[in-house]
This record gives C-alpha cells, structure tokens and sequence, in this order.
C-alpha cells in the first residue's frame, strides 16, 4: 500500500522568508528519510531540507529562486507503508 | 642526636622505629623516589590500575644525581663542563663497565646483545611498535573528491549575496557527501557554530558525544535541531580553542601516527586563532599536520567591530611564522573553491605536508564567476581580476577589501584614469616565492635569472601599485622587494572599535575613497596627474588634511 504524502517546509528556527537556491530531487527519483529535497538559504546559512520520509517523488512545488516560508508544502512523495510505519517509530524528527 | 631523631622521621613513630638502626650512611643512600626503579615502578603500577580519578605522581629528586660534588648543587644549571671526578663518580654509582684510561675518551659503552638490559630494551620497543618512535611520512593516497563540489561555486552567485564563511560551509557540507573521502572530513568548532551557519550540519552529521543524547534538546522539533550521538562527526568541543585545536592536531596527525588519513576543518573567529593557540600551531607544523584552519569573522573591519572578537589584522602575519602553513585570505567563492580543491590534492593525494589556514569573512556581497584561466593564480598568491587597456596604476587588494578596491577603480575610472585590479589570494605565498627566486639565483649566477612571481605578474613592472587589505601593513608590504615601481600599501594598523563597517573602513583608510585618493597622490608624484586634477579628486573625496592617526588615536 502507497499514499502520496504532502510536505510542508518544516520550523525553520529564528527565519521568516528564505530563498531556495537549490532543488536536489527529480520526479520519480526515490529518497530515503535523511535525503535532501532542496537547499534553503537565509543571511547566514544554507539549510538542507530533509525528506523526512522514504518513498518516490512525485512533485515538486517549488523552484529555485523562490521564496519559502514555515508551513508551505514544498513536494508530494508517495510512501511506501512499512518504510512509513518505521519512521514514526523514529519519532516525529528531521 | 642522630640523625633520625632531627629530621621527618620523627614524625611518626613507626617510622621512626624502621630507621632506628641505620648510620648516617645508610640514611644518605636511601634512594630518593625519583631515583628509585622500584618505587617509581611500584607508583605507575598503581596508576594504572586505578580508575575513576586521574593520578598525579610526584617524583622526589636530586639535581644532578650521581655526579659526585656536582649532585644537589645549586649550580647545576650553568655547569657546562663535568669535570673528571664528576665522570668517575657517575660511572662508579651506576657501575659502568669504562676504564680509567678510556673514560676521558667518554666512550659510548653498549651492553651486549644477550645482556638482560639489552632484551629487556628489545622487547619493550617492540611492544610499542618498533625500535623508535617514528613518524610515518606516506599513508594511503586518498581519492580527489567529485570536481562538483568545487566547480559549481566557479560560476558565481549570481546575484545572491552571501559571505565567504557560506562558501566554506557549503563546500565542507559536499565534501562530507562525498562518496569517496566523505568520511575523512571532520567539522570543528569550539563554539559559534551558529555563527558560521554550521547549525545545518546538527542534524546531518550530527555531534559526536561518547555519551550519546541523553536530554531532550529543546528545539528537537526543528529541521536543525541540536543533535548529539555516538556516531556524530562534528566536534563540538565547548569554548576552548585549545581543546578544539588539539582534537584538530589529533586528526591532522592520523596519516601519520594511525596511517588513516582524516580531513579535519576547524572553524574559529580568526581573531581567537593563532593569537590564542600559537604553541599548539607550532606543534602542530613540527608534527606535520595536514588538515584546514578556517578563520572566521576575519579582518579588522568585517563585523562592525562588535569588539575584540572582530580585531583580527594580524593572523595571517602569525600563520606566516609556522613554515609548512599555507594561508589564504580569499575574497570570492570560487576562490574558496580552488584552494580547498588544490589543499586535498596536495595534502592528500600527493602526500605533501602541508596544513592550509584560510580566512572568511560575513560580509554578504555578490560572487563574480572565476574569470577563465584564475586557478593557477588563486593558488599561487594572485591573478588579474579586472584589466584596463592603458592601465596607469594597479589597485590590489585581498580579503573583504578587495571590493574597495573594485569601487576604487571605478571612482578613478571618472577621472579617466584607467586600472588594473588584481586579487591576491596569499601575500604571504608571494613573499615565499619572492625568497625562494632570491636565493635561487644567488646560489645561480651563470645561470638565466628566474623571476619571481610578482615580476611574473607585473610584466610592465613602471606601473605604480596599490595594495588594501583587512590586515596591518605588515602583511602586504612583504612583497615590496618585488615590486620595481612605486608601492603604497595601506592596511588596518591599530585598535579596532565598534561602528559600521564603511565607518571602520574609513576610519581605517581602507575604503574606496582612501584607495582612490592614494593612488591620485601616486599618479601626481609621478607626474601623471597635474596639481589642479590632483586638487578637484581630493576635493571630491573630501580628503580631511588633519584626519587622526589610526594607530594612535
């Protein structure tokens, strides 16, 4: 069993708006938790945004050279459902 | 009263009772504990096998024990020459098998290969490993990283602003990455990790702790959260440089001491580097290290002189003190890129001893692509970032700096006086290259003079030169004795203090306008510029006649 999983962009910390300077992850390509979606960068930092679930793009609502903020959904994965169910396991962490 | 009675032994009873029957001879050949095999054997016996405190061993000692009239004499120190009385004494006491007629030869006397001392000393090197301690000078020949990593930042920034620290993150993040040294690399940080926009990294690598995480961090639900576990990567090593710098010296050492070559990067504010951790640096170069140093927050006017952690103009003239240091002091992203590609090929792939100390700044401003044919020059201390046709003074500049300079040339520019800018990656590697090239040719002289680099570059060397940097003058006037036209060099000498950068710069008269007004003073003593042009540019600039000192204000 598969469902498609929305992520929002995650608490970002101490930032409001951020610019995403690169988009890491094709559809179709397969990632695993820890992977990296895109790259956000503030005044500072650049920040990886993690998949935080395993599974399959399938799209991605950003583009390079736009501007995020905390909430907005950023790419759709379909899940595989044991990988998911290990996941939470994992405690709700990037 | 015998002697026992007058001195510690009397202390005790018991004590006292053991001693009873000894002469004052006796008493003066009890062995002090430092001297004694059996205590000092019996002391380490008993360190080793206790546990939960560390122990600390106090040895009693005599001065010069075993050297007759010399032994507990307060002059020890100074004596130069023992006299021969003094050799006899001490081959009598430790019962060396030398002649009367041989000992003023003092010859080397070696015990035989089946005497017991000579196994004993046999068996105990191999134990540890070999006959002496050694330093292993190849280990494995690493693998060069994906050319990704690094040419991606050749392209510039297009448009964005980011600082120079980014950029070295950016690239340790990829290096970390990679598949083939990925697990070489090892951030470090006393502390500011969040400061240098490492915090990314928390959750990527996450922070070695042999404890593991044992708390609830309390940002656990953000993406980078502060994460530590038994398998982390970074060291966090708390505020001490000093415990920072040692993790990297352990790290910058393995190739050779566990032949497993790590990649370490230590990231400090430049000013709390070589200033705070010198001795160690040093040992560190004797050691042979290999890894980066990156010197954060550097420059005297990087961070509106928020105070002493943002005074640094002088690391790189310490770095310059520690022989196999390289030192950069990069202004663009793309330059970060070039050193740190050409540090893991040389340290790692080929094996040289080398540890590279390169500076970042905070400033965000705009990367230009690398222009075509710059890492031969990025590398070796400088290259041609902007041409003119007709130049008639060369602007050159390192660090945050260098865009002065790059606005300086454009203020000249509506003079109709026509620039070159060049970037110099490493004032102190010109300096190098200047000395080798000297003495080259000194050793040489029927051969064709070599020239040095600096001459290399300054082809037409009648073109007066300006140099601008973050640091004291010190450090770019290290190349004047390669520049054949005039040279000025301006830098941050003196205090820093706390205002916004272009005030610090002005203060500093390291700003466009003292670049320009510097060269306008140049190109008029050079009889470039007449007086009524050289009036209207310092008119403009609102030149102050009667401006302080920076250095003594």
């Amino acid at each position: 069993m598969s469902t498609i999983k929305q992520l929002n962009i995650p608490d970002l910390g101490d930032v409001d708006e951020v610019e995403v300077i690169e988009v890491c992850v094709e559809v179709g390509q397969t990632v695993e938790s820890e992977d990296s979606i895109m790259i956000l960068e503030t005044d500072k930092a650049a920040m990886e945004i993690p998949a935080s679930v395993n599974g399959t793009i399938k799209k991605i609502l950003i583009n390079v050279g736009d501007m995020v903020k905390q909430g907005m959904p950023f790419v759709e994965i379909e899940t595989i459902k044991e990988a998911d169910k290990k996941n939470k396991k994992n405690r709700n962490r990037y | 009263m015998p002697i026992q009675e007058r001195t510690f032994f009397a202390k005790d009873p018991d004590v006292l009772k053991i001693v009873e029957d000894l002469t004052d001879e006796d008493i003066y050949r009890l062995n002090r504990g430092g001297h004694d095999p059996y205590k000092v054997y019996a002391a380490y016996h008993k360190a080793v096998n206790s546990s939960g405190a560390p122990t600390v061993i106090l040895a009693l000692t005599t001065k010069g024990y075993g050297v007759g009239s010399r032994e507990a004499d307060n002059t020890t120190h100074q004596v130069k020459k023992l006299s021969l009385d003094n050799i006899k004494a001490f081959r009598d006491k430790f019962n060396i098998p030398v002649t009367d007629e041989d000992i003023e030869k003092i010859p080397y006397v070696r015990p035989p290969e089946d005497s017991p001392e000579m196994q004993y000393l046999r068996k105990t090197r191999e134990n540890l490993g070999g006959p002496i301690p050694r330093r292993r000078k190849e280990s494995e020949v690493l693998t060069a990283p994906d050319e990704k990593t690094f040419t991606k930042l050749y392209s510039g920034s297009e448009e964005r602003k980011i600082s120079t620290t980014m950029a070295a993150v950016r690239v340790i993040t990829d290096l970390l990455k990679d598949k083939e040294i990925g697990k070489r690399i090892v951030p470090i940080v006393p502390d500011e990790a969040r400061t240098f926009g490492m915090e990314a990294l928390f959750r990527q690598v996450g922070i070695y702790s042999s404890a593991g995480q044992n708390y609830e961090p309390e940002d656990a639900d953000k993406v980078m959260w502060y994460k530590e576990s038994k398998e982390g990567v970074m060291l966090e090593e708390g505020i001490t440089e000093a415990g920072a710098f040692s993790a990297w010296t352990a790290l910058a050492t393995a190739y050779s001491n566990y032949d497993f070559p790590m990649i370490p990067f230590y990231l400090f504010y430049s000013m709390f580097g070589f200033q705070r951790i010198h001795d160690l640096a040093w040992a560190a170069g004797d050691s042979q290290a290999k890894g980066f140093l990156i010197g954060a927050t550097s420059g005297r006017t990087t961070l509106n002189g928020e105070g002493l952690q943002h005074q640094d103009g002088h690391s790189h003239i310490l770095s310059s003190t520690i022989p196999n240091c390289l030192s950069y002091d990069p202004t663009f992203s793309y330059e970060i890129a070039v050193i740190i590609k050409d540090g893991i090929q040389k340290m790692y792939v080929e094996q040289k001893n080398f540890f590279y100390y390169i500076t970042t700044m905070n400033e965000n401003y705009e990367h230009p692509p690398m222009p075509k044919g710059a890492e031969d020059g990025i590398i070796k201390g400088m290259y041609k970032l902007l041409p003119a046709k007709k130049p008639v003074i060369r602007l050159i500049g390192s660090g945050s700096i260098l865009n002065e300079s790059i606005k300086a040339k454009d203020i000249l520019t509506n003079y109709g006086i026509e620039s070159e800018v060049w970037s110099v990656t490493s004032f102190n590697l010109l300096r190098k290259d200047g000395m080798e090239v000297e003495r080259r040719n000194q050793l040489n002289p029927n051969k064709k003079e070599l020239k040095t680099y600096v001459e290399e570059c300054f082809d037409d060397n009648s073109i007066p030169v300006i140099a601008s940097t973050d640091y004291m003058r010190a450090y770019a006037e290290q190349i004047r004795p390669y520049i054949k036209a005039d040279y000025t060099v301006l830098g941050t000498d003196g205090f820093g203090r706390s205002d916004s950068r272009a005030s610090l710069r002005e203060f500093f008269e390291i700003d466009a306008n003292s670049i320009a007004r510097a060269a306008a003073y140049t190109l008029f003593k050079n009889n470039v510029l007449d007086k009524s042009k050289l009036k209207q540019i310092y008119d403009d600039l609102e030149v102050d006649p009667l401006k302080p000192n920076p250095w003594e204000v």
